[in-house]
């Protein structure tokens, strides 16, 4: 029988009961990183992250680029300009919302299939991104939402998902570019999530007066710069505030006096928030558009009854505000408004 | 004697080999025994902490809208979509897909669904009610001087509107009208003295009691709606009990 000297044995046994414990201790650390790797994994879900790190200023330029899916993004304009999308092949969303334009057509109401009239100004596509909700009267929460509403409006694109679906389907162009991107292929869902994208994309950044808030004070001139104090002393920014100077929140048209009795002739679209939810308080709500490009949009208010700038800043300055304002500051704001033009793909929208 | 010798050596070996298995067994063992998946645990309660999180950041930023500390509705907003989007996760993603037939944990998402909705119209009211009240509150100090250097001094009309203005601006201060009676009848004495001004003034002095008329009214909805965006039960509670009830039931084997 073998038989070790003591001393032999016990650093035997040493190196026995180091072995062991270092192999624990690798056990230790293999389930340590398990569980550190899980947790940090899903430590913030990733529908969570914090987009709300912007500072607190009434007003932000926009985000000189975007980080989107190139394919989805061309792919979306071709079918936001394509009439195959309407019920009669004859009008595209680009007709409401031409980018040449303004985003819009600068019509009172936008005329849809076979020259009907739709019943409210068509807000601009420009930026409808950082809108809070969609529409003049909030009803769609998102831009996959709101294409529902127009391509099968009767009196707008006049279609419906099978029937645009399979005028798509005909293309062998669309077929192959869907089967690409989607793995299903055309479907409804695809197709808004691709114009949605592509909207997404349509950010007009860079206009004088972001540059002249990102530091160059050079951007404004004197009488663009007295027009952005009035905007703040009158109160306009109040409501036009945030990324989108609007956008983010509903308000009330007539707050100080009663601009439909005024107008007189009240329209659907004049209930504005109330056709939506049916609860009283929301009569005459609506979102407060987008001033970014305002110069460009005319003519303006959801009945398109203010034909220019200026007939809008004293409308709102009237019936907002509870201000009487002069001419010369009437002339002052609305030269700020035009400061708010910026650009798409690196050139100054006209 | 050498085949003894090989063989305490192989003895050792054994040895060695039994501690590294005991060691390995241990480990796995201590694995297997866990009560928990730790995994599915923790992703769910990581996804009800951010609720919890964003409903104080909700009431931390509202407070800061009331109180002009920020003047900007698109944090307000990114918030309550965030909320939304986690209930929408909570019901049709993966996080919680071990729980899609549990019908209790159904409900409660159908709940604080509910709640949420509820919340996001009180605080478009808010957002609404409060625009309108900083404009007034922008415009009546310069409107009160502007109006008052045309007005003879020591004029009665004068007097009154000073107080009237200082009443309507220390609402919050005070914590509401000390007395609404008070308030109506002066109210009523300056309109009646706007009879006797000129058309200019009478005008101006219009839009002045239109701006105080609308300062006084929603100061007395402000409050009740910042409270419910701020403290609101109903909404904590529900994620509260979600988050302990939950994540441990999602995480059984």
């Amino acid at each position: 029988m073998y038989l070790p000297k003591n001393k032999s044995m016990s650093a035997r046994n040493i190196w026995i009961v180091a072995t062991a414990l270092f192999t624990a201790f690798l056990g230790g650390v293999g389930l340590f990183y398990i569980y550190e790797h899980n947790s940090s994994d899903f430590s913030t879900p990733t529908t969570v992250q914090d987009k709300t790190s912007a500072a607190p200023n009434p007003i932000t330029p926009l985000p000189l680029s975007q980080s989107l899916d190139t394919r989805k993004v061309a792919l979306g304009e071709e079918l936001f300009n394509d009439p195959r999308l309407s019920g009669d092949g004859s009008i595209s969303c680009a007709h409401c919302h031409n980018l040449a334009t303004g985003g819009v057509d600068r019509l009172t109401y936008s005329r849809g299939i076979g020259g009907k009239e739709g019943g409210i100004n068509a807000p601009t596509v420009f930026n409808s991104g950082f809108n809070f909700r969609q529409f003049w009267n909030g009803r769609a929460e998102t831009l996959e939402d709101q294409i529902d509403g127009p391509l099968q409006n009767p009196v707008e694109m006049g279609s419906t998902w099978p029937g645009a679906i399979a005028a798509l389907s005909e293309d062998q162009n669309y077929r192959s570019k869907f089967k690409t991107i989607y793995d299903d292929g055309i479907q409804p869902h695809n197709v808004k999530d691709a114009i949605a994208t592509f909207e997404r994309s349509l950010i007009t950044p860079n206009s004088r007066f972001d540059r002249f808030l990102r530091g160059d004070k050079t951007a404004l001139n004197n009488e663009e710069q007295a027009g952005y104090r009035l905007f703040k002393q009158l109160g306009c920014i109040s409501c036009h505030q945030g990324i989108n100077i609007g956008g983010n929140m509903y308000q009330k048209l007539g707050i100080m006096e009663d601009y439909f009795a005024a107008r007189g002739h009240l329209t659907d679209a004049d209930q504005g928030r109330f056709s939506v939810t049916n609860q009283a308080r929301d009569r005459h709500f609506f979102k407060v558009p987008s001033l970014r490009n305002i110069a460009l949009t005319p003519p303006y208010l959801h009945d398109g009854s203010a034909k220019e700038l200026e007939d809008a800043v004293k409308v709102m300055a009237r019936y907002q505000l509870g201000r009487k304002v002069d001419a010369d500051e009437v002339s002052k704001i609305a030269a700020f408004l035009r400061t708010l033009t910026g650009e798409y793909k690196g050139k100054t929208l006209e | 004697m050498k085949w003894i010798n090989k063989l305490g050596e192989q003895a050792d070996l054994y040895r060695m080999g039994a501690a590294t298995f005991t060691a390995i067994t241990l480990v796995i063992l201590f694995m297997l025994t866990q009560p928990i998946d730790l995994r599915s645990h923790n992703v769910l309660l990581s996804y009800f902490s951010q609720l919890q999180r964003d409903e104080a950041r909700l009431g931390e930023t509202v407070m800061e809208l009331n109180f002009s500390l920020s003047n900007n509705y698109d944090k307000v907003n990114s918030i309550i979509s965030n909320m939304r989007e986690v209930v929408g996760e909570l019901r049709e993603g993966h996080a919680a897909s071990s729980l899609n037939k549990d019908t209790e944990f159904q409900q409660k998402l159908h709940l604080l669904e509910q709640r949420l909705s509820v919340q996001g119209d009180v605080l478009e009211q808010f957002k609404s009610s409060n625009a309108v009240l900083k404009n007034s509150l922008i415009y009546l100090p310069n409107a009160r001087d502007d109006l008052a250097r045309e007005l003879p001094p020591g004029s009665v009309t004068r007097e009154h509107l000073n107080d009237l203005v200082e009443q309507i601006l220390l609402i919050r201060t005070r914590g509401g009208l000390v007395e609404h009676g008070d308030f109506n009848t002066m109210m009523s004495s300056v309109q009646k003295e706007a009879s006797h001004l000129p058309d200019r003034l009478r005008q101006k002095l219009d839009y002045l009691l239109l701006h105080i008329r609308h300062i006084e009214q929603i100061e007395q909805e402000i409050p009740g709606l910042v409270q419910q965006l701020t403290i609101n039960p109903e909404i904590s509670d529900v994620i509260l009990t979600c988050a302990v009830e939950f994540p441990i039931l999602a995480a059984r084997p």
